[in-house]
C-alpha cells in the first residue's frame, strides 16, 4: 500500500513536471504573430529599413509611428507581400510571406485600389470569394448603418465613401494581423470617429492591428503599444502604459523627444 | 484560386466586351439584308438612300472587325497594367494566390478573349454567307473549303492553330512585359518606348532568320517552328514579367 502511494505520488508528480515542462516548451515554440529578423530593404542606394528586428505579439492594437519617409509604408509592405525585403526574413504566424500569409492578413492602403467598373456589392462578392474568413453579414450591416447602396458603382462614390467601403471590406475580415496604413489621415473628425471605432469593433479579438500614422493624439487612447522607426531602424519598441510610466509623459510628448531634429 | 481568378477576369472581360459583340452582330445583321438587297437587285440598288446605308453598314462590319481586333489586345494588356501596377495593385497583389497564378490568370483570360472574338468574327462571316447565292458563291466556296481543311487536312490546322495561338501569346505578353518595365522604371514612357522597339526590331531579325532557313521546308514545318519560336519567347517574357512583380514591384 505504501509503495503504491508513493508510486503514485511519484507518478503524479512526473506529470506535473511534464505538463508544465510542455507547456513551457509549447509557450517558447509558438510562434509570434509577426516576427522580423535583420529586415533591410533598399530602393536603389537609399536605405528604408536597415536590419529591422522585431516581434509582435497576439491580441494589440499597436501604433506604427515616425515622420514621414521614416520607413511605415515600407514595412508594412513588406509585411503584406507587396515588397519583397533585400535581406532578411518575415514570417506571419509561422508562414513566410506568400499566399498563406497574405490570406491571414487584412491590408487598408493609405489609397483607395477599387475597380472603378465594380458595384459595391461585386466588391462583396470578390471578397467572398478570396477570403475565407471574410463576414459578409457584418460588412451589409456596416454598409446599411452608413446608407451605402450596395448597387452603386464605385465610379459614383466619393472618395471619403470609397474610403469608408475600404475600411468595412477590411475591417469584415477575421483576420489574424490587420495592417492599417494612415487610416485617419486626411479625415474629418466625424469620419475620423468611424474609423477608429470600426477599427476597436470589428476586428477580431485573437488578432493584432498595426496602425501606421503621424496624428498620434487622435488615436493615443487606443493603442496597447507603439513602434517608433526613425531613419529605417526601430527607435523605440513598447507598451504604451509602461513608456508612459518610464518616460513619465504621453506618447505625443515621447514622440516628439524621440524624433527631435528630425522634421 | 486559379478559378476564382478566372471567373473575375471573364465578368470584366463580358462587361467590357458584350456591348462591342452586340453592337458587331447588330451591324452583320443589317449589312445581310441590305446584301439581299443588293444581290436581289443585281448589284444595283433602287435609291441612293439604300446605297448609302449599304456602304455604310459594310465599312461599319470592316470597323468592327479592326476593333475586335484591336480591343482583343489592348483591352487585356490595359487591364493587366491597372490590375497589376495601378492602384487596383494594392488589391491583386495582396489576395491569397501566387504570383505566376495572378499572371496566369490574366493570359487563360486573354487567350480565352482572343479564341472568343475568333469565332464571332468567323460566326459574323457565316451569318453573312448563309443563303446567299450568285455573288455569295465564291464565300461559300471559301466555308466549304475551310470545312474541306478541317476534315482532310487537320495537320494544317492544328499547326496554324498552334502556331496563332503562340504568336498572340508571345505578343500579349509582350505588351505585358512593357507594362510591367514601365512601372519599375517609374512609368517612364520614352524610355519603355525604345525598350519596346528594340525588342520588336531584334525579333524581326529572328524571324527572318527562321523563314530563311525553313525556306525549302513544309508550310506545316514552318508554322510549327514560328509556333514554337513564340512559345519561347512567351516563356522568357513571363518570366521577366513574373520576376517584376514578384521582386520589382512599383505601384503608381
Amino acid at each position: 500500500m505504501c509503495y503504491n502511494s508513493t508510486h503514485k505520488q511519484r507518478v503524479l508528480l512526473q506529470v506535473q513536471i511534464f505538463e508544465r515542462m510542455e507547456s513551457q516548451r509549447l509557450r517558447t515554440t509558438m510562434p509570434d504573430l509577426v516576427y522580423l529578423n535583420n529586415v533591410t530593404k533598399l530602393y536603389g542606394d537609399k536605405v528604408a529599413l536597415n536590419g529591422v528586428n522585431l516581434t509582435i505579439p497576439s491580441g494589440k492594437v499597436i501604433g506604427l509611428l515616425g515622420p514621414n519617409g521614416s520607413g511605415k509604408t515600407t514595412l508594412i509592405k513588406l509585411l503584406c507581400g507587396l515588397l519583397t525585403p533585400t535581406a532578411g526574413d518575415i514570417s506571419i504566424c509561422g508562414y513566410p510571406v506568400g499566399p498563406m500569409s497574405k490570406s491571414l492578413v487584412a491590408y487598408l492602403p493609405d489609397r483607395t485600389y477599387f475597380p472603378e467598373w465594380m458595384k459595391v456589392k461585386e466588391m462583396l462578392d470578390y471578397f467572398c470569394d478570396f477570403y475565407k474568413d471574410f463576414r459578409r453579414p457584418l460588412a451589409e450591416m456596416m454598409l446599411s448603418n452608413l446608407r451605402i447602396d450596395p448597387n452603386a458603382r464605385m465610379k459614383t462614390l466619393s472618395k471619403g465613401t470609397k474610403e469608408k467601403v475600404q475600411l468595412i471590406l477590411v475591417m469584415s475580415r477575421y483576420a489574424s494581423l490587420y495592417l492599417l496604413d494612415e487610416p485617419i489621415a486626411g479625415v474629418d473628425p466625424v469620419a475620423r470617429d468611424f474609423i477608429l471605432d470600426t477599427i476597436i469593433k470589428a476586428h477580431n479579438p485573437e488578432s493584432s492591428v498595426i496602425i501606421s500614422t503621424h496624428l498620434i493624439t487622435d488615436i493615443e487612447q487606443a493603442l496597447d503599444s507603439v513602434i517608433m522607426i526613425k531613419y529605417g531602424n526601430i527607435a523605440l519598441c513598447g507598451d504604451t502604459a509602461g513608456l508612459r510610466q518610464a518616460w513619465n509623459m504621453n506618447i505625443v510628448d515621447i514622440f516628439k523627444e524621440v524624433f527631435k531634429g528630425c522634421f | 484560386m486559379l478559378l476564382t481568378l478566372l471567373k473575375h477576369e471573364y465578368k470584366y472581360i463580358i462587361k467590357s466586351f458584350s456591348v462591342v459583340y452586340a453592337l458587331f452582330f447588330g451591324v452583320t445583321i443589317i449589312f445581310k439584308i441590305l446584301l439581299h438587297m443588293a444581290i436581289a437587285d443585281n448589284g444595283e440598288f433602287s435609291n441612293t438612300f439604300t446605297a448609302t446605308l449599304f456602304w455604310i453598314f459594310a465599312i461599319s462590319w470592316y470597323v468592327f472587325l479592326f476593333v475586335i481586333g484591336l480591343m482583343t489586345i489592348t483591352n487585356n494588356s490595359r487591364r493587366f497594367k491597372k490590375s497589376m501596377f495601378g492602384p487596383e495593385g494594392y488589391l491583386t497583389n495582396t489576395l491569397p494566390v501566387s504570383t505566376s497564378t495572378n499572371i496566369i490568370a490574366k493570359i487563360i483570360a486573354g487567350a480565352t478573349n482572343y479564341v472568343v472574338s475568333y469565332f464571332a468574327v468567323a460566326l459574323s462571316c457565316n451569318i453573312l454567307i448563309i443563303g446567299i447565292d450568285g455573288s455569295g458563291k465564291a464565300m461559300k466556296a471559301i466555308s466549304e473549303g475551310i470545312g474541306e481543311l478541317f476534315a482532310e487536312h487537320f495537320d494544317y490546322v492544328f499547326a496554324f492553330f498552334f502556331c496563332s495561338l503562340f504568336t498572340y501569346l508571345a505578343f500579349l505578353l509582350f505588351c505585358y512585359m512593357l507594362g510591367a518595365l514601365s512601372s519599375m522604371i517609374g512609368g517612364s514612357k520614352v524610355k519603355s518606348f525604345f525598350i519596346g522597339f528594340g525588342l520588336i526590331i531584334a525579333n524581326i531579325f529572328v524571324f527572318s532568320a527562321i523563314i530563311t532557313a525553313l525556306d525549302e521546308t513544309s508550310a506545316i514545318g514552318a508554322m510549327f517552328a514560328i509556333g514554337f519560336y513564340y512559345m519561347i519567347i512567351a516563356a522568357v517574357e513571363f518570366l521577366i514579367v513574373h520576376n517584376i512583380v514578384k521582386n520589382h514591384l512599383n505601384l503608381q
